[in-house]
């Protein structure tokens, strides 16, 4: 794993599996690995910035919360995410700050994240800290 | 890994085990039943059986494979005077995504000598990719919700007579606008009219061979006729409706004492304030599909006369059939001898009604429904038929069915080399982006004729005729 996050084989979605040494670490890698499935390791000086906050009932819902906001600030505003920022973190609450490029300034390397599943939803925390996977549809 | 054991031809059963309310019954012929063993496919299709009110059977089509929750090629029925579910997770996240097929008045030899036209002007006017890009005008969007393909023909996007070779004339009943999000309508607001990327696209095809010429005659086709499929749906405000709802389901699951192996088989009693709430935004979101499809079968056809300068009228391109394979709808169905109300989920499955079925058009009663197949972007599609007595609530195949994950499929080949093979085999290529080929390339996927074989000899749907690319918009 490179990065903090990997894309993961699934027949016909995308998994995805990232880690942390804190939580806050943990969702920003999630966010650039969301990222990573349609645009790959995008690298360009930031146009567009705009701030997320979701909460949820527990860590698990929170994950796909947040995925899930992404991917529609992503649809809605035409945004490729360049830089994420987590700016307050528990299992129940998330505040960010994206930066990025018009998605219309980047070629796709991978099909767009239709949504966030449950299946195969697994958020951890061990010794070395947080690793959760999950699977995208795409 | 769940237990097989061949019940057929091609029938094998997932005996019932553990929570399974009925057992598994999987439409497969040796090769793709092994396929379908390569991943979880078997073990959801024992999942969806553990489901409140499941009847008959969790049923799996030849084209199954793994996807989240159910398998895609899953289909369920539940009873619903018998407490049983919906689940959005037997619809997915794409609503009402489906098939639509036009004929045409060209040959394939029309075709050769316009091709650069005709691919140049699709290629134009179909929007694709991720996010916004839309034919239609976004105000024609809260009409849409509620009343599906006919608010865009209303507003020039289609002829009339489509909606009578529509599933549902193109419009689900019961859809309520305000149980969509407004993250939702923000979503689709800007789609209405555009195929989206991944595994959808607009395909340019041939009727290659007829095995069945009445019934294509009544559906329209004739061997070397040009024709143009679409597979589309519900774009961002289906994605975004199917995961409002899911999140509602989580604390709607514990009140009324329902646990389920997958929090993606989330569900709720149909007869329920949520369930009554979770079809209603179905229903919208579905409208919005059919229209979307309408749009674009709207656009091709002025794609078709702009080519080759004549009228839309002359192009011929009349709608064969337009059905959805990702929905779940209450139909009655037989149930150990008596007629019940079901919520007959079918997620990448295909409706097909057999003759005589009341919501036939009234020109294919004696017919059966138009089952669409698509293949992938260099192999065959398949128009089926409906047949009596259809084992698994009148369902059949919705397509080829993945056979391997995207990350190994781009390994194999790059786009560009996908692109310039379906070239030289005469599929004209017109991608959003060239980099996804390699995705969707024909090796990633099952052999249609194979699940289409299937489907005939398990008495799902008929053989009626096969189509072959010859030029493809992808997203």
């Amino acid at each position: 794993m490179i990065g903090g996050y990997a894309l993961t084989a699934h027949t016909a979605d995308v998994g995805l599996l990232a880690t942390g040494p804190t939580l806050s670490a943990l969702l920003v890698n999630l966010a650039l690995g969301l990222r990573a499935v349609t645009f790959g390791d995008l690298s360009a000086t930031p146009t567009r910035r705009c701030t997320i906050e979701v909460e949820a009932d527990d860590l698990s819902e929170l994950v796909v919360a947040w995925l899930s906001e992404l991917v529609a600030v992503q649809e809605i505003e035409g945004l490729a995410i360049t830089s994420v920022q987590v700016n307050e973190a528990t299992e129940r609450r998330v505040a960010g700050t994206l930066e990025g490029i018009s998605h219309d300034e980047v070629e796709l390397v991978g099909p767009p994240v239709k949504a966030v599943t449950y299946h195969g939803l697994n958020v951890r925390f061990h010794e070395s800290g947080w690793t959760a996977e999950v699977i995208c549809d795409v | 890994m769940s237990e097989l054991r061949r019940a057929g031809d091609v029938l094998w059963e997932v005996p019932r085990r553990g929570e399974m309310r009925v057992p598994g019954r999987i439409y497969a012929s040796q090769d793709l039943i092994v396929q379908a063993t390569h991943d979880r496919a078997v073990d959801q299709v024992g999942n969806v059986a553990e489901l409140p009110g499941v009847v008959t059977a969790s049923f799996a089509m030849p084209d199954i494979h793994w996807g989240y929750g159910f398998p895609i090629g899953g289909v369920a029925a539940t009873d619903v005077a018998a407490g049983g579910v919906v689940s959005p997770g037997g619809v997915g996240f794409d609503i009402c995504c489906g098939v639509r097929l036009l004929a045409s008045a060209f040959d394939r030899t029309d075709f050769d000598h316009r091709r650069e036209p005709i691919m140049g002007e699709l290629d134009r006017r179909i929007p694709r990719g991720l996010g916004r890009g839309a034919i239609a005008d976004i105000r024609l969007v809260d009409a849409v919700l509620e009343q599906g393909a006919s608010a865009v023909i209303g507003a020039g996007h289609g002829w009339p007579e489509d909606l009578d070779r529509c599933e549902e004339r193109g419009r689900s009943a019961g859809a309520d606008p305000d149980a969509l999000s407004v993250r939702a309508q923000e979503r689709g607001r800007g789609q209405l009219g555009s195929l989206g990327a991944g595994n959808h696209f607009l395909e340019v095809q041939v009727v290659d061979e007829l095995f069945d010429d009445d019934s294509a005659r009544a559906f329209g086709l004739r061997e070397g006729m040009v024709v143009v499929m679409i597979h589309c749906g519900s774009r961002g405000l289906g994605h975004q409706t199917c995961t409002d709802q899911l999140k509602l389901m989580g604390p709607a699951m514990s009140r009324h004492g329902i646990r389920v192996p997958d929090r993606q088989l989330a569900c709720v009693p149909v007869s329920s304030p949520e369930g009554d709430h979770y079809l209603a935004a179905m229903a919208a979101s579905a409208n919005f599909a059919w229209a979307n499809r309408q749009v674009l079968a709207a656009e091709a056809r002025r794609a078709f006369a702009a080519a080759f300068g004549c009228s839309e009228r002359d192009t011929g391109m009349r709608l064969v059939y337009d059905v959805a394979h990702n929905l779940a709808k209450l139909e009655d169905h037989e149930v150990d001898g008596t007629m019940r109300q079901l919520c007959v989920h079918r997620k990448g499955a295909t409706r097909a009604f057999g003759p005589g079925h009341p919501a036939l058009p009234t020109d294919l009663a004696n017919v059966g429904q138009p089952v669409l197949v698509p293949g992938s972007m260099g192999t065959a599609s398949w128009v089926l038929r409906g047949v009596a007595g259809n084992p698994a609530f009148a369902s059949a195949a919705h397509g080829a069915g993945r056979l391997m994950s995207r990350t190994k499929a781009k390994k194999i080949e790059s786009g560009h080399r996908v692109r310039s093979e379906l070239e030289d085999a005469g599929v004209s290529v017109r991608p959003g982006s060239t980099k996804l080929l390699s995705e969707e390339a024909p090796y990633a996927y099952k052999d249609v004729d194979a699940v289409v074989d299937v489907c005939h000899r398990a008495g799902l749907a008929a053989r009626v005729a096969r189509l072959v690319p010859v030029g493809v918009v992808k997203g």
